[in-house]
């Protein structure tokens, strides 16, 4: 096999594998779920809200907290870097019944019923599947570092290099 | 070549990929040009992306501004990172960095202003024969996005090809951008968002087929879903289409279609099957100028939400004016109905309810110098959230530089 070719396999390897959780910003699920605790709303939530309830799709890059809810909050002064910003955000919503997917329910009741505030569909959110992201060859083995595959990637560059030199060279 | 040399090229490649940071390019407006082909330029057939030799050239010599007269030849700067590295000829390089600083104010609050990395991609393709191995690699500010390999590392398309020398037609295996209608780097226009079809993250893998002729331009894709989404509920499958014919010079009318259906829409997080149907138009009335024009038909059926099939659309109209050669001014309007919005058994617009949102965007885009430009828009819009309008302003600059 030419070096061509063993270079083109080894591209497509390394940008096919491992798989990784999406980064979630816990510490806006925490501030959702203690700003429920707080007054004038006493029940509090029995569980934290995903990610994907401000990322759609539960892509938790910069500047991704794009769902309706998320839009709602933002437009009532959440800011991404003021975990603080969260709870007069809230509480402005709360104030405002604010219902962003239109479906008849306000937003904060839908958090304390257990449906998702962004989709009249009104799946569960407590215990919702979520989106992971990576490569689906190693999706078993969920966990494996993307180190770990990186480097038997270039493991595998270097063997080949190696033995290449080893090999003698028809003339 | 010599052996030495061909081994350090492809070890440097594979080092460029693997640490530094491609743009997506995709400039339609290069039909004022006469070029409707997207595949002379670029190496994927339908356009954006990583750049063969000749699209090198002609972005020295039809891209950029030129101070004075122009040589009429082009400058070795062109090639890859200013000609330092003369890659082989079987091997095409390309590596790109794009900067935002953006002024954000929803609603009533006050304005806020970040600065994110929007692309720190490397892309190679190996052309062995009528065989091509063509992958990018990049780095994303943080870990959860749609094109993650691992963590921040992520990969916008990795295929194999296989197409004669003549580029008639190519069919493709992998990681590959959706067909559909305009190819756009303007990622969050409605158009490009309803449908999903974005060059920036929203590729799937599947197989392709293209096809470049004379006055067609035609791919369709056969949709296996996005493996770098697990688990497999998220994954949508189907189809996309597109086609373009060119019956006068400067002008270009095309279709496009998209089913898909995933066992738990990325939004919806229900069982939905996905439409898009549309047409698309591009026109160079006047050189310096380009008309744009798509409109999309949008449905979804999703049975745990509503009973029948729910229709909406997205629409834009989009000029682009180059009064000086790399000097555009691009002036946007752009539409977008949302296709669920039930209140309760009733839907919104029944309820008198909005429905439809509205963009508009002014921008500036200077390519200045080989390998770089700059780009500021202005951007309002009224947007649709459950009952009510948030009004939506930005303001974005950006810095685009490529090897």
């Amino acid at each position: 096999m030419s070096i061509k070719v063993k270079f083109g396999l080894l591209v497509l390897l390394g940008a096919g594998c491992t798989a990784t959780s999406a980064l979630a910003v816990p510490q806006f699920q925490r501030a959702i779920r203690q700003h429920t605790y707080l007054p004038p709303i006493s029940a509090g939530l029995d569980y934290s809200p995903p990610c994907s309830v401000c990322h759609v799709a539960n892509n938790t890059g910069v500047a991704t907290a794009d769902t309706p809810f998320a839009v709602s909050l933002r437009a009532r002064g959440l800011l991404g870097d003021d975990r603080n910003s969260i709870d007069s955000a809230l509480s402005q919503l709360d104030q405002e019944q604010v219902d962003s997917d239109g479906d008849g329910v306000s937003d904060v009741n839908e958090l304390f019923a257990n449906t998702d505030p962004n989709s009249a569909a009104n799946a569960p959110l407590n215990g919702a599947v979520e989106q992971s992201y990576g490569c689906a060859l190693s999706e078993g083995a969920a966990g494996r570092s993307g180190a770990a595959t990186w480097t038997l990637a270039l493991g595998a560059l270097g063997w080949a290099l190696i033995r290449r030199r080893r090999v003698p060279r028809a003339s | 070549m010599p052996h030495a040399l061909r081994r350090s090229s492809a070890l440097l490649t594979l080092l460029v990929v693997l640490f530094f940071s491609h743009s997506a390019h995709a400039y339609s407006w290069m039909i004022r040009r006469g070029y409707t082909a997207c595949n002379t330029c670029h190496s994927d057939p339908s356009g954006s992306g990583l750049l063969t030799e000749y699209g090198r050239a002609q972005s020295d010599e039809l891209l950029r501004t030129h101070y004075g007269k122009a040589s009429g030849e082009t400058s070795p700067l062109a090639g890859f990172a200013w000609g330092v590295v003369k890659p082989p000829e079987w091997l095409l390089l390309g590596a790109q960095v794009r900067t935002l600083f953006m002024g954000l104010k929803i609603g009533d609050t006050p304005r806020a202003a970040s600065f994110l990395l929007m692309q720190a991609d490397a892309q190679a393709e190996a052309r062995l024969g009528q065989l091509r191995i063509n992958a990018s690699l990049g780095a994303a500010p943080t870990d959860g996005n749609h094109a993650a390999v691992a963590g921040a590392l992520i990969s916008r398309e990795h295929w194999l090809g296989y197409g004669p020398s003549d580029d008639s037609f190519l069919v493709r295996v992998g990681r590959i951008n959706l067909p559909f209608a305009l190819r756009s780097i303007e990622h969050e226009l409605f158009v490009r968002k309803s449908t999903r079809t974005d060059i920036n993250d929203t590729q799937d893998h599947g197989v392709a087929f293209a096809y470049n002729g004379d006055w067609l331009r035609a791919e369709v894709m056969a949709i296996a879903g996005n493996y770098q989404i697990a688990p497999d509920a998220f994954r949508e499958r189907g189809y996309s289409a597109s086609a373009e014919v060119t019956p006068l010079t400067g002008l270009g009318v095309g279709v496009s279609s998209l089913i898909t259906h995933a066992e738990s829409d990325l939004y919806l997080r229900v069982p939905n099957t996905r439409h898009a149907h549309g047409l698309f138009a591009r026109w160079s009335p006047w050189q310096p100028l380009v008309l744009f024009g798509e409109a999309d038909l949008l449905a979804q059926h999703a049975p745990r939400l509503h009973d029948s099939t729910l229709f909406g659309s997205a629409t834009l109209l989009q000029a682009d004016l180059e009064p000086v050669q790399g000097l555009h001014v691009v002036v946007s309007g752009e539409t977008a109905t949302k296709v669920v919005q039930p209140q309760g058994t009733t839907l919104a617009y029944e309820k008198g309810q909005p429905t439809t949102s509205y963009g508009a965007w002014f921008g500036v885009h200077w390519f200045f110098a080989l390998h770089a430009d700059v780009r500021v828009d202005v951007m309002e819009r009224s947007v649709v959230a459950g009952p009510t309008r948030i009004p939506v302003s930005a303001y974005l600059a950006q810095l685009h530089l490529s090897l």
